[in-house]
C-alpha cells in the first residue's frame, strides 16, 4: 500500500520493453505499417515507456499508442547514436584514460589526459602538454570511464505516460516505416495456340532495413495511397570520426595529386536476393503452379488489399515474393499497333509496337484487379522449351478496364505511310485536304491483326478534321482507331482523308 | 540590479537553496526559454549568470545552438556595455594545431622501434604544408620521414583555436562579479509541424481526430529545461498544401493568439535534445462527423488514352458542431481505415496549411482502384475564329459492389474567353465562374456517361 503510494509520486527509472510479443505488417509501394503488441508492467503515475527494437526506419512521427489504459503525455524519438565520434564529443572537456604501449618492449604507459575537441581528429592535454591523438605512429586510445547516458546503440522510440493503476497492460503501437516497398510482377505464359495463356501475379515484398519481421501476418495493399517525401525515416546516421591527422608527406608518401578523402559512410547494404524475372521464369512450368499458395484479394477502403496465406518472416535486406494470381485460359490477343503522324506530304515507313491485350473483363475467366506491375510474356517454342517474349507494364487496372501491354517493337510488321495532297479544296475554300494511304504489311506466316490510331493532339486542338475512312472506325476507343487484318506474308491497306484549317 | 519581474519568485527560491544566509549576490537560476516556428527557426532566449571581470574583457558564451545565426544575437546585462560580438568558427582538430603552431618549438618524443628507448629533443616548425618541415639541433627534417614513431607535444594550444564553434562578447564592465545577463538569438535546425491521426469510419461517417505537435532538433545542441512554446502562423512554401480547405471558417477557437499567429505553450519544462524527435498532444476529437468523396478535376478538354482513377477524400469541418472546435495547425493529417479485421491500417495522407474554426475540409487520401474517369472529346465544333463548341463524353466506371456518386469538376473558362454550357446530360453547378461541377451517380460494378458541350468564345 504505502510502496504503491510512493511509487505514484515518484518518477522510477523507465520501464523497458525489449521487443514485441507480435507484430503485423502491412506493405505500401514504399511504405510500411507495423502494428506491435508489447506487454509492459506499467507503474501508476507518470512514466517513460521505452520501445526496444522497433524499425531503424520508423517514421516517428507516425507512431501512435493504442489500447492503453491512461493518459499519453509525450513522445520521443531519440536518434542520438552511440558511435566512436559521439563518445568522444560527449567526452569533450572531461577527463579520459589514454594508454600508449610501446611496440617494442610491450611496456604500457596509462596517464590522465583531457579531451579538448572531437572533429577532424582528436586532441588531448595531458601533464606533459598538448598532443594530437594517432600521430605519432605508436599504438595509442583512450578509455572513458562512463557510457554518456544519452547516446543509444539504435533509435528508440519513448512514451511518457501518465496510468491511473499500476499493473501488467498489453500494449499496442503501431507506425510508419521506410525502406520496405512492394511492385507486382506478372508472368503471362501464353500457349500454343497463342488465344490464351497461363497469367500468375506474384507479390515481390522487400526489406531495406536493418529490422527483422518475423512470424508476421501481412497485408499488401495495392492502388495509389498517397503519401509524401516528409514521411520518411529521418537520417540517423551514425557521427562520423574520421582519425585525421596534420599533413604527413613524407618523401615515400609524395605524389603530385592529393587523392580526395572518401567521406562516406557504408551503410553495409548486403547484395538483394534473386531478382524477380529470375524467380518468375523458375516458377514458370505449369507443374511447379500446381499447389501454389495464394494470396487472397479483399477490399480496403477504395484500395485492394492481398493477404498472403500465411505469416511471413522478413528479414533485413530480403527480398520475397508471393503469388496474388495464378489463373489458366485467359483470353489474349496479341496485336500489332500503329499511330499515325502528322499528315506532311511524302512517305514514311514505321515499325509495329507489339502489344499483349489480355482479357480482364467481367466476363472473362480472369477478371480481376491488376495493381500496377511488369508483366513478361513468355511464348512457346518449337523445341519445347519456353522462350522469353517481352516485357511491359501495367498501371493499376479495375476489373473491366483494358489490359493492353506494349512488350516491343516488331520489325516483321510495319506500316508505310504515303500523304498524297488532293486537288480538292475544303468548303470554305481555305483548307487542304490530304489522302493519307497507310499499307500494312506482314512479313510473318500467319495472318495478324493491326490497329492503326490517330493520336487526339493530331486533329481537335491542331484545326484538322477527319472527313473520310476506308473502313468503320473501332467503338469504344479514345481515340479514332481501325482494326486491319493482315493476311499471311501480305498487305492491306487503310485510307483516310484529312481536311486541314489554314 | 536588472531583473526581470516573472524570475522574481525563482530568485526567492535560488536565494534559500544557493546562499543559506551568507552574502552572495542575488543570482537567478539559468532560464532557456525557445519559440519555435513552423519554417525552421527558432528563438533562444537564454538567461544565465555570467561572471564580468572590471573593465574591458572578453567573455565566452558556451552551450549555444551550433547552427546560431550570428547576426541576430542580443546580450544584455546591467552595467556593462558591449564593444564586440566574435563567434568563432576555427576549429581545433591536429590540423589546425599544427598549422597554427608554424613558427613554434614543440618537444620531439623518439621511440627507438629497435630498442623501446625514448629519445626527446626541440623542433621548431616551419612550414605545414602537404608535410610539416621541421628544424632541429640546427638541421632541417621532413617530420616523420623515417617512419619511426614519434610524438609530438605542443607547449599549449593557440589562441583562438575552438572545440566548437564559439560565441563570445567582448564588454566593458563598469564593476567586477557574478550577474544575469540575457543572450537570445536565432537559431535553424529547430522545427514544428502537426501531425493528424485520423481514424475513419465510413460506414458511420464518423472520424477519430489526433493531433501532435512535432518538434525536431537537427543542431549538436541540447535544450535542456526549456520553456518551449510554438508558433503557428508561416509555412514551408515548397509543402503548401492546395486543394485541402474547401472554405475558410470564421469561428474562433480557444488557442491562445500572438498577434495573428496561435501560439501553442508546453506545460512545464522540456528537455529537447539533439537529433531528438518530440511529440506533444494539441488536439483530440472523437465522432467528428466525415464522409468520403470521389473527385475527378479535368484542366481542360482533352482525351485521355487511359481511365483516370479518381481521387479518393475525406470531408469534414473543424467547426464547433461537428464536434472538433479547434484550429488546426499546419502539417500532414494521416487517414487510417479499418480493414476487414477491423483492424486500423494507413489509408492515405494529405497536407493541410493553418486551418482556421470552422473550415470546410476535404483530404485527399489516393486514388481510388476500382472508379475511374475516361475523358474525350467527342466533338469539336468550329463556328468561327473566335467561338469554338466542344462536346465533351466522361465515361465513369465502377467496378465496386456498391453504387457511387464522382464529382467531376471541369475547367472551363479563363480571363480570355467567355464560356456557357449549351447543354448537358445532368445539371451542373458553377461553384466559379471558371469551373463546372456535375455529380455523376454510377450503379455497382457497372458505368455511367456525362456528356455536355460548352461554347467557348475568346476576347481576343
Amino acid at each position: 500500500m504505502w510502496l504503491s503510494l510512493f511509487s505514484a509520486f515518484v518518477q522510477a527509472g523507465p520501464v523497458i520493453s525489449e521487443a514485441p510479443d507480435s507484430q503485423s505488417i502491412a506493405l505500401y509501394q514504399q511504405l510500411a505499417f507495423v502494428t506491435e503488441t508489447r506487454t509492459v508492467d506499467v507503474p501508476a503515475g507518470r512514466s517513460t515507456i521505452v520501445f526496444r527494437g522497433v524499425s531503424d526506419q520508423m517514421v516517428p512521427q507516425s507512431a501512435t499508442l493504442l489500447a492503453f489504459e491512461g493518459v499519453t503525455v509525450e513522445r520521443n524519438f531519440d536518434a542520438g547514436l552511440l558511435s566512436p565520434g559521439a563518445l568522444f564529443e560527449a567526452n569533450v572537456g572531461k577527463e579520459v584514460v589514454l594508454a600508449r604501449t610501446n611496440p617494442t618492449n610491450g611496456e604500457v604507459e596509462v596517464s590522465p589526459a583531457t579531451v579538448l575537441n572531437a572533429n577532424g581528429g582528436l586532441v588531448v592535454k595531458t601533464d606533459e602538454g598538448v598532443e594530437a591523438l594517432h600521430c605519432s605512429g605508436m599504438p595509442e586510445g583512450l578509455s572513458f570511464d562512463q557510457r554518456p547516458t544519452d547516446l543509444l546503440a539504435q533509435p528508440q522510440l519513448s512514451i511518457d505516460v501518465s496510468a491511473s493503476a499500476a499493473g501488467p497492460q498489453t500494449l499496442t503501437i503501431s507506425y510508419l516505416a521506410s525502406g520496405f516497398s512492394w511492385a507486382a510482377d506478372y508472368v503471362v505464359a501464353l500457349d500454343e495456340d497463342g488465344q490464351t495463356a497461363h497469367m500468375t501475379g506474384w507479390m515481390t515484398l522487400e526489406n531495406n532495413t536493418n529490422s527483422l519481421i518475423a512470424d508476421a501476418p501481412a497485408a499488401v495493399i495495392a492502388g495509389q495511397v498517397q503519401s509524401f517525401p516528409e514521411t520518411r525515416a529521418p537520417d540517423v546516421a551514425a557521427k562520423g570520426h574520421l582519425t585525421l591527422c596534420w599533413p604527413s608527406d613524407t618523401s615515400k608518401t609524395y605524389r603530385p595529386e592529393r587523392e580526395p578523402l572518401v567521406m562516406a559512410f557504408n551503410r553495409g547494404r548486403m547484395e538483394k536476393s534473386a531478382p524477380a524475372p529470375v524467380m518468375a521464369m523458375m516458377m514458370e512450368s505449369e507443374m511447379a503452379m500446381a499447389d501454389m499458395a495464394v494470396a487472397t484479394e479483399e477490399e480496403f477502403g477504395d484500395y485492394k488489399l492481398f493477404r498472403p496465406p500465411y505469416n511471413i518472416d522478413l528479414a533485413p535486406y530480403q527480398t520475397k515474393q508471393i503469388a496474388f494470381l495464378d489463373q489458366a485460359d485467359v483470353a489474349v490477343r496479341k496485336v500489332y499497333a500503329f499511330t499515325l503522324s502528322p499528315p506532311y506530304p511524302g512517305q514514311i515507313r514505321q515499325q509495329a509496337n507489339l502489344r499483349v491485350d489480355i482479357d480482364n473483363s467481367k466476363e472473362g475467366t480472369l477478371a480481376r484487379s491488376l495493381p500496377r506491375g511488369t508483366v513478361r510474356v513468355f511464348s512457346p517454342s518449337a523445341v519445347g522449351t519456353r522462350m522469353f517474349f517481352g516485357e511491359g507494364g501495367v498501371r493499376d487496372l479495375a476489373v473491366d478496364l483494358p489490359a493492353e501491354v506494349a512488350i516491343r517493337r516488331s520489325g516483321a510488321v510495319q506500316m508505310e505511310l504515303t500523304v498524297t495532297p488532293l486537288s480538292g479544296r475544303g468548303p470554305r475554300g481555305d483548307a487542304e485536304r490530304m489522302k493519307m494511304e497507310a499499307m500494312l504489311i506482314n512479313a510473318t506466316d500467319a495472318p495478324v491483326v493491326a490497329e492503326v490510331q490517330i493520336p487526339g493532339w493530331l486533329l481537335g486542338n491542331a484545326g484538322r478534321e477527319l472527313v473520310a475512312e476506308s473502313q468503320a472506325q473501332l467503338a469504344d476507343k479514345p481515340f479514332p482507331t481501325w482494326e486491319v487484318t493482315i493476311p499471311a506474308q501480305g498487305t492491306q491497306t487503310l485510307t483516310l482523308e484529312v481536311l486541314t484549317d489554314r | 540590479m536588472r531583473l526581470k519581474p516573472h524570475l522574481a519568485p525563482r530568485l526567492t527560491l535560488a536565494l534559500l537553496m544557493m546562499t543559506g544566509g551568507a552574502a552572495s549576490p542575488a543570482l537567478a537560476m539559468d532560464e532557456l526559454a525557445l519559440t519555435v516556428y513552423n519554417d525552421g527557426r527558432a528563438l533562444v532566449v537564454d538567461e544565465r549568470n555570467v561572471r564580468f571581470p572590471a573593465g574591458r574583457a572578453m567573455v565566452p558564451l558556451p552551450g549555444v545552438s551550433s547552427r546560431i545565426n550570428a547576426p541576430s544575437v542580443g546580450f544584455v546585462a546591467d552595467d556593462i556595455s558591449i564593444v564586440e560580438q566574435n563567434y568563432d568558427f576555427d576549429l581545433l582538430s591536429p590540423q589546425a594545431l599544427m598549422k597554427k603552431s608554424v613558427g613554434e618549438t614543440v618537444t620531439l618524443v623518439v621511440v627507438n622501434p629497435g630498442t623501446g628507448k625514448e629519445t626527446r629533443r626541440r623542433a621548431k616548425i616551419l612550414a605545414v604544408n602537404n608535410g610539416v618541415v621541421i628544424e632541429s639541433d640546427g638541421k632541417i627534417e621532413v617530420l616523420r620521414d623515417d617512419g619511426i614513431p614519434t610524438r609530438v607535444i605542443f607547449d599549449a594550444v593557440p589562441d583562438n583555436l575552438r572545440a566548437q564553434p564559439t560565441l563570445s562578447v567582448t564588454v566593458d564592465s563598469a564593476k567586477a562579479g557574478t550577474r544575469p545577463a540575457t543572450l537570445s538569438y536565432l537559431t535553424s535546425g529547430l522545427s514544428w509541424s502537426a501531425d493528424y491521426v485520423a481514424v475513419f469510419d465510413e460506414k458511420s461517417g464518423k472520424l477519430d481526430l489526433q493531433g501532435w505537435a512535432t518538434m525536431g532538433n537537427t543542431t549538436e545542441t541540447s535544450f535542456k529545461d526549456a520553456k518551449i512554446q510554438l508558433i503557428a502562423g508561416s509555412t514551408n512554401g515548397s509543402q503548401r498544401p492546395r486543394n485541402a480547405v474547401r472554405r475558410g471558417g470564421v469561428e474562433a477557437t480557444p488557442e491562445q493568439n500572438l498577434g495573428d499567429y496561435k501560439l501553442y505553450a508546453l506545460p512545464g519544462r522540456t528537455t529537447l535534445a539533439s537529433n531528438q524527435t518530440k511529440q506533444i498532444g494539441l488536439v483530440s476529437a472523437n465522432g467528428v462527423k466525415a464522409e468520403k468523396r470521389y473527385e475527378y478535376k479535368a484542366n481542360g478538354f482533352n482525351s485521355m488514352g487511359e481511365a483516370q482513377n479518381v481521387d479518393v477524400r475525406v470531408a469534414f469541418s473543424n467547426s464547433r458542431a461537428a464536434g472538433l472546435n479547434a484550429a488546426l495547425p499546419a502539417g500532414v493529417v494521416r487517414v487510417y481505415q479499418r480493414d476487414s479485421g477491423g483492424k486500423a491500417l494507413f489509408a492515405g495522407e494529405d497536407r493541410i496549411g493553418h486551418v482556421p474554426g470552422g473550415s470546410d475540409l476535404s483530404l485527399k487520401i489516393g486514388d481510388a482502384f476500382d472508379v475511374t474517369v475516361q475523358p474525350r472529346v467527342t466533338n469539336r465544333n468550329v463556328i468561327n475564329k473566335r467561338t469554338t463548341d466542344t462536346t465533351m463524353e466522361y465515361k465513369v466506371r465502377n467496378a465496386r459492389s456498391e453504387p457511387v456518386d464522382v464529382v467531376i469538376d471541369q475547367l472551363i473558362g479563363s480571363y480570355w474567353k467567355e464560356v456557357s454550357v449549351r447543354s448537358a446530360s445532368l445539371k451542373h453547378t458553377m461553384p466559379n465562374a471558371d469551373s463546372a461541377q456535375w455529380t455523376v451517380p454510377v450503379p455497382a460494378e457497372g458505368e455511367a456517361t456525362l456528356t455536355f458541350t460548352i461554347r467557348t468564345v475568346s476576347r481576343y
